[in-house]
């Protein structure tokens, strides 16, 4: 069995996130810089996504049965990457207040998989993984290490966080190669979001997180209503073939 | 009766374009507003580190919903630098600030604080 590093650790965490979210920005530049994108409105509408998609991902984990302090909750509450990621009103915001009209969904999403994959090491090294595995392997925690994070000492839990970090890592190479392929500009969102939805309504039977209803988590409740809208999206990115490769550079 | 001008009309030339207004100069830095904007968040909520610790119960001024006033104001400020041409740059820098804030939490401060008063 593998042992939690750094189990409850919040400054790892934060450090790691914070690698992340700069790994994500420098992507943003280059990815600017590769498009020939030299529109000065794009940093304020990325400005927007990135505050927009945070106050989201607070706002929607509230869980306001637990009656923590709104400075506590503020400070210190869970944050939901899928609420922040789901919805992109931030981004929509900007480009109203500023005026531009051009499609951004293919420059974002490679750069929020990036940020991803950092934020989830963060997460794997100091948080509570999914459920027992039953087995003799998983990550497992030592008493002092459980008193901390939670659950008995001992045993193996699905590592859960490093199968996102998984999916992820392998959402970035697809995106990568594919990102000026797609049919219309946007698509390479849609597909990033709903691949990542399928993917996490399903390891979430593994996450861990409290069962909610017919033995489904919150997030799966959640991701049941977006599907609704993913499953209305989806027919315009695979109703086209890809485009050619185009080598140099993309107007 | 047209009031095309034919001189204008057969000229090999392209009309003359109207010259276009100089870009405004952008000021400001990214950089620099990501990191005022986020020490500046830290500064206000965590500041008042006795405010916060736990086992003062909590004592702040921004207790309740007072937590989001400054949220909200830093937001507005920030969205109204983003849109302005000459400021978009800080404008977009102290946007992503407060995502970094946001993002980070109160992990980093309280148990670097935590973490240091262990050791004294």
């Amino acid at each position: 069995m593998i042992g939690l590093p750094f189990a409850g650790d919040g400054v790892v965490h934060a450090a790691v996130l914070g690698l992340g979210i700069r790994a994500a920005l420098l992507f943003h530049a280059y990815e600017k810089l590769r498009r020939g994108l030299s529109d000065p409105r794009l940093w304020p509408i990325a400005g927007f996504a990135v505050a927009f998609g945070a106050i989201r991902s607070r706002v929607l984990k509230w869980d306001v049965s637990r009656q923590v302090s709104s400075a506590d909750w503020w400070g210190n509450g869970d944050r939901s990457i899928l609420t922040g990621l789901v919805g992109a009103c931030g981004v929509h915001l900007g480009k109203r207040l500023t005026g531009y009209r051009e499609s951004i969904g293919d420059l974002l999403p490679p750069a929020v998989a990036l940020a991803m994959v950092l934020g989830r090491v963060g997460c794997l090294l100091t948080e509570l993984p999914g459920t027992p595995t039953g087995g003799a392997w998983g990550i497992a925690r030592t008493p002092g290490q459980a008193a901390t994070v939670g659950g008995p000492p001992g045993v193996g839990f699905q590592p859960s966080i490093a199968y996102e970090i998984v999916f992820h890592m392998a959402a970035f190479e697809l995106m990568w190669r594919f990102r000026d392929r797609l049919p219309r500009p946007g698509d390479l969102f849609i597909c990033y979001v709903t691949s990542y939805a399928f993917f996490r309504f399903g390891v979430e039977f593994v996450c861990g997180n409290e069962v909610l209803w017919l033995g489904m988590s919150r997030p799966q409740w959640f991701l049941l209503g977006i599907f609704l809208v993913l499953f209305w999206r989806m027919p315009r990115v695979f109703g086209k073939s890809l485009r050619p490769k185009l080598e140099g550079r993309v107007a | 009766m047209s009031d095309d001008n034919p001189e204008e009309a057969w000229s090999p030339l392209p009309p003359p374009r109207e010259e276009e207004p100089p870009p405004e100069p952008r000021r400001g830095s990214i950089l620099l507003g990501i990191l005022l904007g986020t020490t500046a968040l830290y500064a206000l909520y965590f500041g008042t580190t006795r405010g916060i610790a736990p086992d003062e119960g909590y004592k702040t001024f921004l207790a309740g919903p007072a937590a989001l006033i400054p949220i909200g104001a830093y937001l507005a400020i920030a969205g109204a630098l983003a849109i302005r041409p000459r400021t978009s740059r800080w404008g977009a820098g102290l946007l992503i600030g407060l995502g970094v804030f946001i993002l980070l939490g109160g992990g980093i401060c309280v148990m670097a604080l935590s973490q240091m008063s262990r050791r004294i």
